[in-house]
This record gives C-alpha cells, structure tokens and sequence, in this order.
C-alpha cells in the first residue's frame, strides 16, 4: 500500500494501473503539520490496508482493455462545436474553470475537411504512429500514444498552417509541451528551439521579439504543444500539476544571421548536420531576462561606464564578455546543472570575437565558475538531486559520492556551477532583436535535453 | 511470489512518482443530443476527436493480505525528496507496533534505487508501506 498527499492521489491511480496495480490501496495523509497530527494519525489506516482482505476487484488478474476512441468527438454546427471544444470545468483544487480540451485560449474545432488540409503539410500516411527515433511509440503522459492524424487535429485546433506539420511531429515526437505533465508540481516550463532550414520555410521568429507575441508560427506551435499535453495526455491543470505553474510556453528558432562567425547552429551543437532541421526541448526550471540599461554593455565595450569598472577593463576597448559580468551573479541561485543563455547578436557578438565556438564558452562556464560541497549541501535541491549526498559527483575521477568526496577532500571541494559532469549540459541560442539590452537565462531540469530530426515528419 | 510482484510494481510506481505522476483521462464533455442533433439551419459537421490514444493494460491482482502483522517483516519506504515523514513513521510504528519486524528505507533523490537494498526487500518484504512524502 501507498500513502501521500490527497491532492496527489489521481496521479497515484494512474500511476499504479500504469504498473499493472491499478487497485493499489492508497492512504491520505496532509501535506503540512507536525507528525503528532499528519502522520500518527493515519498509522492505523496503514496497518488496516495492509491486513484488511482483498476485495473481488482488487484478486483480479486479466487484461484492462479501455474502450476504444470514438473517431469523432462532436456533431454539430460550427457554432455549437466552438463552445464545445472551448468548454471548461470547475476544477476544485485550482479553484477555477479549466479547459477539457483547450488550454483557455480559443479552439479551432477540427472538421474533417480541415483536419485533410493541415495533412498536406506532410508525406505520411494519417495513421502513422509517432514513434521515436528508435521507432519507439511515443507515449503521452507515459501512456497514450497519438498518429499523424491526431497531430494534425491538434495543428487545427491550435491554429497552425499545414506546412507546420513537421514540427508539429516532432513536437509530439517530443513528448507535447510539457516535461512535468502530469507531475507532482507545475513550476516546470518548456521552451523549444527549433533550428534549421524549416524556420525559415516556415516564418518562425528568431529575431525581433522572438520570444513575444505576434507572430503565428511562434504562437501557434507553443499553443499545439499545450493541447497535446492537455488531449493526448490527459493533463489537466490544478490537478495534474499542483503548484504555482510556469508561464515558459514557448517555441523559438535560433538566429542564424546573427550568430557570431565560427559558432555551432544548434543543429550543429547537437551533432546534427547544418542542413539539418531540429528540435530541441527544454524543460526550464528557474528563469529570468537579465536587461542591462540602455547603452550599458556598448559603453562595456568602450572600456567605460559601470559594467566595465566592474570587470576592471575601464579605458580598455573590448572586445569583453559580457557573460563574466553576468554570470556570478546568477550562479549561487542554481548549482550543478545545465544553463541556457538567450543572447541578443549583438551581445552575443563581442563574446565571439572572445571565445571562437559556443563549446569554448560552455568551457568557459563549467570550469571558472563553481560552487563549494558546502554550498550546495546548503541549497534545497540538494536532498533531491544528490539523494542527500548519495549520489555520484560528476568531476571526481574516482567515481565518488557527493559525501565521499566531502569525506575524502572537505566539504571546501569545488564543484561545478554551470553543468554538473560536463561543460555541455549549458546552451548558447542566438536571437532576438537589434538591440543590446537582454539576455534571457534558463535554469534548465535534468540537462539541456536532445534534440529530434524534423526532417523525417517531412 | 506474487507478494513479491507487487512489491516490485510498488517500488516502480514510487519511482515513477518521483517525476511523473499522471492522472486518468479526463472526461470528455458532452454535448445534449438536441445540439448533436443540430436546432438550427446551419451546416452540421462531425468533428475529429483530438484525444490520445490508450491502449490495454495487464492487471495483475493484489497480493493476499497479512492476517496479522504480528512477527512479520515490513518495509517502510519513504520516496523522494525529505526525511520529514519516513524516520517519523519507522520510528512510531517500531515503539507501537514492536512485535513486527519494521525495516526503514529512506529513498531520496532522483538517484536509482540501491540494487542492493531493493534486492533484499524483494526476499524479505511481506509487507510494504510506500511514502510519497515529499
């Protein structure tokens, strides 16, 4: 038997017919109290489910086959099916009305005749599983799976163009839009890069307001991402992710034009060919736009003003990387994992005059600047990603734990902040406007991810 | 052995909650047959159903309950993240309850599971309590 808290019980029951125990006994204990009233209290519950006989239903073996998926969902007009598709229930946990199969923004309802159209934008067959690049069925919420079709009926409803279809695929092949759905909290967002030929095929933003609204590739794809967490797997916010949610929704493409000369595409940065289009995910934890004053890192360039007094460069022309200014002071937020900076080209620019490839930038991060055992056994991912200690560090060369290595060599032993076993775990995109005032920093979950072929969903 | 299976399946759901708790398909919402008939004049189209799609699961039954838990063995496994619940519990069940065999595991992290420990729960479990306890 299981305990845990209520509101975490519907994820529990999928979770357990998921493993074959869908009867699972499963008690409620409060998330916050002392244990005299949160935890004594359900003890007996605990003994009464280990011991309590077995029901009927809860003896059977067999085989449970869900019924099978009604073709359509709707008749009616297109009126009635505006509002249908556009419905939403109360939703106790999260106190609000919630979509069932929008994402409370306005759903185009897919007839047959749209549904058709938006598969022109690809040569497969409608009833194409989404697989893997192994050839695995992609499984939404670790469950469903979905075809070509079904992902054109999300392009439809989110307002796509056919010719998005092949990052429409490959955001499935991804998984949908979210990297914590259903998950225990929602403080988790996505961010796509898409890279390659196909961003421009198909308009999407890589410079001006890139990350912004207005422009349809951009708006329409993040939105698709959404709907098939929400109808392929079933999420549902307020109840499938539980806490304060995460408004990082969204799809970008990486500004060629404006990448310093000699850096890696993404493509290329994830071992694809140039020519390659590709989709990377990202699953974003913390994140924040760093935006310096108007003319701030021009003067830094000058040799003069704040940022160059900071850095010790004042009365020295730069080139100067602007990166060593901002970097300290976002490290002791997050240690030991994998970082991703959003440069505008024009700050990206000096960096490269600097640093020849984005590799020696990630370098650059991953050795100069660290954090010590200490610190991080002071930091609250500590008990969660190094299981208190228990966990391998990545630089040692003995292969040691965490407290191994605090052991061994002190607590005072150096760890890294950008990236945990390898200068790769952090990400450079290139992008945005003509200005140089922002870089976008991204906190990223379990590594910078990898990234998909768009090419074959052509 | 099929004591066994369920511990087994209970240490992978614990782990599967770690990241990925899921719940179950919601209910589609239905429309009155008056408006799937269409009231008005209007053009009546079908439209495509944008859910996923699920497919068959093997259950495999609970395994039988202890009569008692006087002299057997069971494991408290608090998963994830905090020892603000596992140490609590093992600990009050092993004053209150002192006939029976409390084995504590404290699963923290993202790490895997000692293969060494899961193994010898697998042998010696008869009983589990899984925490979630974050």
């Amino acid at each position: 038997m299981r305990f845990g808290f209520a509101d975490q019980k519907k994820y529990f029951e999928r979770v357990a017919r998921l493993n074959n125990v869908p009867k699972l006994r499963w008690v409620d204990i409060p998330r916050t109290g002392p244990p005299e009233t949160r935890l004594y209290p359900i003890v007996p519950a605990l003994i009464e489910a280990l011991t309590k006989p077995l029901t009927k239903e809860e003896m059977y073996v067999g085989t449970y086959t869900p019924e099978p998926l009604e073709r359509y969902i709707f008749k009616g007009t297109y009126d009635e099916a505006i509002e249908f598709f556009n419905s939403s229930e109360h939703v106790d946990s999260a106190d609000a009305d919630i979509g069932i199969f929008n994402d409370g923004s306005p759903i185009i309802p897919p007839t047959e005749e749209k549904v058709a159209k938006m598969l022109t934008g690809t040569s497969l067959k409608p009833d194409t599983v989404v697989t893997d690049a192994k050839g695995n069925p992609v499984r939404f919420s670790r469950y469903e799976t979905a075809t070509v079709e079904k992902v054109a009926i999300i392009g439809v409803m989110a307002g796509c163009k056919p010719e998005y279809m092949p990052l429409l695929l490959a955001i499935a092949e991804q998984g949908g839009g979210s990297t914590n759905c259903p998950g225990t909290s929602s403080s988790h967002g996505t961010v796509y890069i898409a890279d390659g030929p196909i961003a421009k095929e198909i308009g999407l933003g890589a410079k001006h307001e890139f990350l912004d609204w207005g422009n349809r590739a951009n708006v329409s794809l993040a939105k698709a991402a959404r709907l098939m967490t929400i109808n392929f797997g079933g999420c549902i916010a307020g109840i499938v992710r539980t806490d304060a949610g995460n408004p990082l929704s969204t799809i970008i493409a990486e500004d060629r034009d404006g990448l310093p000369p000699g850096w890696e595409t993404v493509s290329e940065d994830y071992g694809f060919k140039k020519n390659d289009s590709v989709l990377v995910k990202l699953g974003t934890r913390g994140f924040g736009v760093n935006e310096f004053a108007p003319g701030a890192s021009r003067r830094l360039q000058d040799g003069i003003g704040s940022l160059a007094d900071d850095l010790g460069v004042t009365g020295k022309p730069g080139p100067h990387n602007i990166l060593a200014w901002l970097v300290p002071r976002i490290a002791p937020l997050y240690v030991n994992t994998g970082h991703v900076f959003i440069m505008v080209p024009n700050l990206a620019k000096p960096v490269g005059q600097m640093y020849p490839t984005k590799n020696a930038v990630y370098e650059w991060l991953f050795n100069n600047f660290k954090a010590t055992i200490r610190d991080y056994q002071h930091h609250g991912w500590w008990e969660f990603f190094t299981g208190n200690g228990e966990q391998i560090e990545g630089t040692n060369k003995e292969g040691l734990t965490f407290n191994q290595v605090a052991k061994k060599y002190g607590t005072d032993y150096r760890i890294p902040v950008f990236g945990s076993r390898s200068p790769k775990e952090n990400l450079i995109v290139v992008g945005g406007g003509g200005a140089d005032e922002c870089i976008w920093h991204i906190h990223l979950l379990g590594g910078r991810g990898f990234a998909v072929n768009i090419d074959r969903w052509r | 052995m099929k004591r066994l299976f369920e511990i087994a399946a209970m240490v992978s759901v614990a782990v599967w909650l770690t990241f990925a708790f899921a719940a179950p398909p919601q209910k589609a919402g239905k429309a009155s047959p008056a408006k799937q008939a269409g009231e008005t004049k209007e053009p009546v189209y079908q439209f495509l159903n944008p859910k996923g799609i699920p497919g068959p699961i093997k259950v495999q039954g609970l395994a039988p309950r202890l009569d008692t838990i006087k002299g057997k063995t069971i494991y408290v496994v608090a998963c994830e993240a905090g020892p603000q619940t596992g140490p609590y519990l093992y600990n009050y069940l092993k004053e209150h309850y002192p006939d029976t065999n409390w084995v504590h595991i404290q699963h923290n992290g993202m790490g895997p599971t000692d293969p060494k420990t899961e193994g010898e729960m697998l042998q010696k479990a008869q009983g589990l309590i899984g925490g979630q306890s974050w």
